[in-house]
């Protein structure tokens, strides 16, 4: 149950979103994967979700390419609100109780809960911070086997974070790929077991954080620093 | 499919209620025309319905495409192709949800018409004059129309084929200009432009397709042409969202 | 809990969980938290968790039984030898860096008297 790219690549326009970008994802793992704003993680995700069709090479997942069965066990949360404006909190559930057979209600209810959020709030009305934490209640609430979090700490105070954190961790599964893009490279250092680095649409590398920590004695935001030093200005 | 069905239906439910608040208001002013016996409201009130009725059915055809262009453009694109739906069923379930709407629409004014004219009839005209008022409007249209039962029904069919038709064009085009230009800003301009030129190559192609000659035959013939045309080019919709748009 | 950037995630968990049975706050016989509240207790991944009582138990500081969880040592001498060896750690950690600052031991040594004191 690997989701795998090979030589992936996503062209828009002049631009090169990703570049022969090959990657393997592992059940049972959490990666975190890292790179500056428009570095190309939100195009291989929405590739790997299938809402972008990329230029040339091929998104497998299960062996087979992906495909619109692939959905089914595929949840992907983008940074971006994109509900229909007339949803409250109670229809955005069950949306995806209509169309998600891996969508539990009661784990929604309770995702909320734990968010500080109620069914009746109306999607229109919420805030940047509120709309987040909707977003991951409702992923979150799917049992699908890839999970991809698209950025899910922006726009999250502090202490809204740590629980979002805690969300991720009881996420994990023998069975369940996580994926998670993220700028802010601290906060998923405890949590993630592989760090995928992402540089101007092409992979660097991907390395197993425990493992850079025993070998080079460094956390992975040393890594990042490395990697990304001298991209300057593009740097966050 | 029904699920799909059911949130187009949503999408375009705030319009329709709308038309439908015009309508009664029109109504009002009709009855209060026929059962007061003014001539002013009367008169008002049924080219207000008239209207409200060709602008009503209009509009949901038209929404229908505006619908689909933000639900490409906009983040809400994820919300349809996110499901496990693929886009045969997504675009069908649209399409369906607006020739069922248009349908509904048609048979919701049409019979508001008949108890509306049944009402004039009981209170203040001959049945003769407003015989003679559908026949001066056919011939506007084409001067070999009569009212006769198939005549009507031919007529209606065709007005629907070729309704579907411009709708499914509409799609072809928004999902056409979304594919090329991903989204940018002009992209909804394009659209028109594609959607003018399927339109008259449509137009040319089958005027170039001979068929019977009289009435009702022919206006049957052009339904069903119109129709092949609509389910050819949903098809062709559908697979270039299935194999190249990307949201 | 603040993780250092160096060592390893996992070995800094285990050291804090030593400090808790050296300072009582785990008794000997205690059952530990399962693999996953461990994980969230800690904010770290499910397998750093595991990876946590694995090194635990390889130390004998824990076992596990089998269906029942993992328990901290009912071994007093164990816990005594952990103390010393913690101890001995923060020790050596003193001593390089005071040598590093050209400090002698026996300035040192006056300077913790004084510092008591």
């Amino acid at each position: 149950m690997m989701l795998e790219s090979k030589e992936i690549t996503k062209v828009f326009g002049k631009k090169t979103a990703v570049d022969k970008i090959s990657l393997k994802l592992s059940p049972g793992f959490i990666y975190a994967m890292l790179g500056p704003n428009g570095s190309g993680k939100t195009t291989w995700m929405k590739m790997a979700a299938g809402l972008i069709k990329p230029t040339s090479g091929e998104m497998y997942y299960d062996g087979r390419p992906l495909d619109v069965a692939s959905r089914k066990e595929i949840a992907y949360m983008s940074t971006e609100p994109y509900f229909y404006t007339w949803m409250t909190a109670g229809d955005v559930g069950k949306y995806y109780q209509d169309f998600f057979e891996d969508f539990s209600m009661e784990k929604y209810r309770s995702l909320l809960e734990r968010m500080e959020l109620t069914e009746d709030l109306k999607t229109k009305a919420l805030s940047s911070g509120m709309m987040a934490k909707l977003k991951i209640a409702v992923t979150l609430a799917r049992d699908a086997r890839v999970i991809m979090l698209d950025e899910p700490l922006n726009g999250i105070d502090l202490l809204a974070r740590d629980q979002i954190m805690k969300c991720i961790v009881e996420a994990v599964a023998p069975d369940r790929i996580l994926l998670i893009s993220s700028h802010l490279v601290e906060e998923l250092e405890t949590v993630a077991d592989y760090a995928v680095f992402i540089k101007k649409s092409h992979l660097i590398e991907v390395r197993e954080l425990e493992e850079l920590r025993i070998s080079e004695g460094i956390s992975v935001a040393d890594k990042y620093r490395q990697i990304y030093a001298n991209m300057g200005g593009e740097n966050e | 499919m029904s699920k799909l069905f059911k949130y187009e239906f949503r999408k375009s439910l705030f319009s329709k209620l709308i038309f439908i608040g015009v309508t009664a208001v029109m109504e009002i002013i009709y009855l209060i025309g026929v059962f007061g016996e003014y001539e002013k409201p009367l008169v008002l009130g049924a080219v207000g319905l008239f209207f409200t009725a060709l602008a009503g059915i209009a509009f949901i055809g038209i929404e229908s495409i505006l619908i689909l262009y933000r639900d490409l453009t906009t983040k809400q694109s994820y919300m349809l192709f996110m499901t496990p739906n693929n886009s045969y069923r997504i675009l069908g379930s649209k399409a369906l949800e607006n020739a069922f709407s248009v349908l509904l629409s048609g048979i919701f004014f049409g019979g508001l018409a008949a108890l509306d004219f049944w009402l004039l009839l009981k209170n203040n005209l001959e049945l003769s004059d407003i015989i003679n008022m559908i026949t001066d409007m056919l011939h506007s249209i084409d001067p070999r129309l009569e009212i006769k039962p198939n005549v009507l029904a031919v007529l209606l069919l065709l007005l629907l084929c070729s309704w579907i038709l411009r709708i499914v064009t509409g799609y072809l085009a928004v999902v056409l200009s979304c594919t090329l230009l991903s989204g940018k800003k002009a992209s909804g301009i394009i659209s028109f432009v594609i959607y003018i030129a399927i339109s008259l190559l449509i137009g040319w192609v089958s005027d170039k397709i001979p068929g019977p000659k009289e009435v009702v035959p022919s206006l049957a013939f052009n339904s069903v042409i119109f129709l092949v045309w609509a389910i050819l080019m949903y098809f062709v919709t559908a697979w270039i969202m299935d194999k190249k748009l990307s949201v | 809990m603040k993780y250092t950037n160096s060592a390893p995630i996992y070995l800094q968990v285990v050291d804090s969980i030593k400090e808790k049975i050296i300072t009582g706050v785990l008794a000997p016989g205690d059952r530990l938290p399962s693999g996953r509240d461990l994980a969230l207790e800690y904010t770290i991944n499910p397998n750093t968790a595991a990876r946590v009582y694995q090194t635990l138990e390889q130390e004998q500081i824990c076992y596990t039984k089998r269906g029942l969880g993992t328990f901290v040592t009912e071994d007093p001498e164990r816990i005594r030898v952990l103390r010393e060896e913690m101890a001995e750690n923060l020790l050596d950690a003193f001593l390089t860096g005071i040598s590093r600052l050209g400090i002698s031991r026996e300035e040192a040594i006056q300077m913790i008297i004084k510092k008591e004191g």
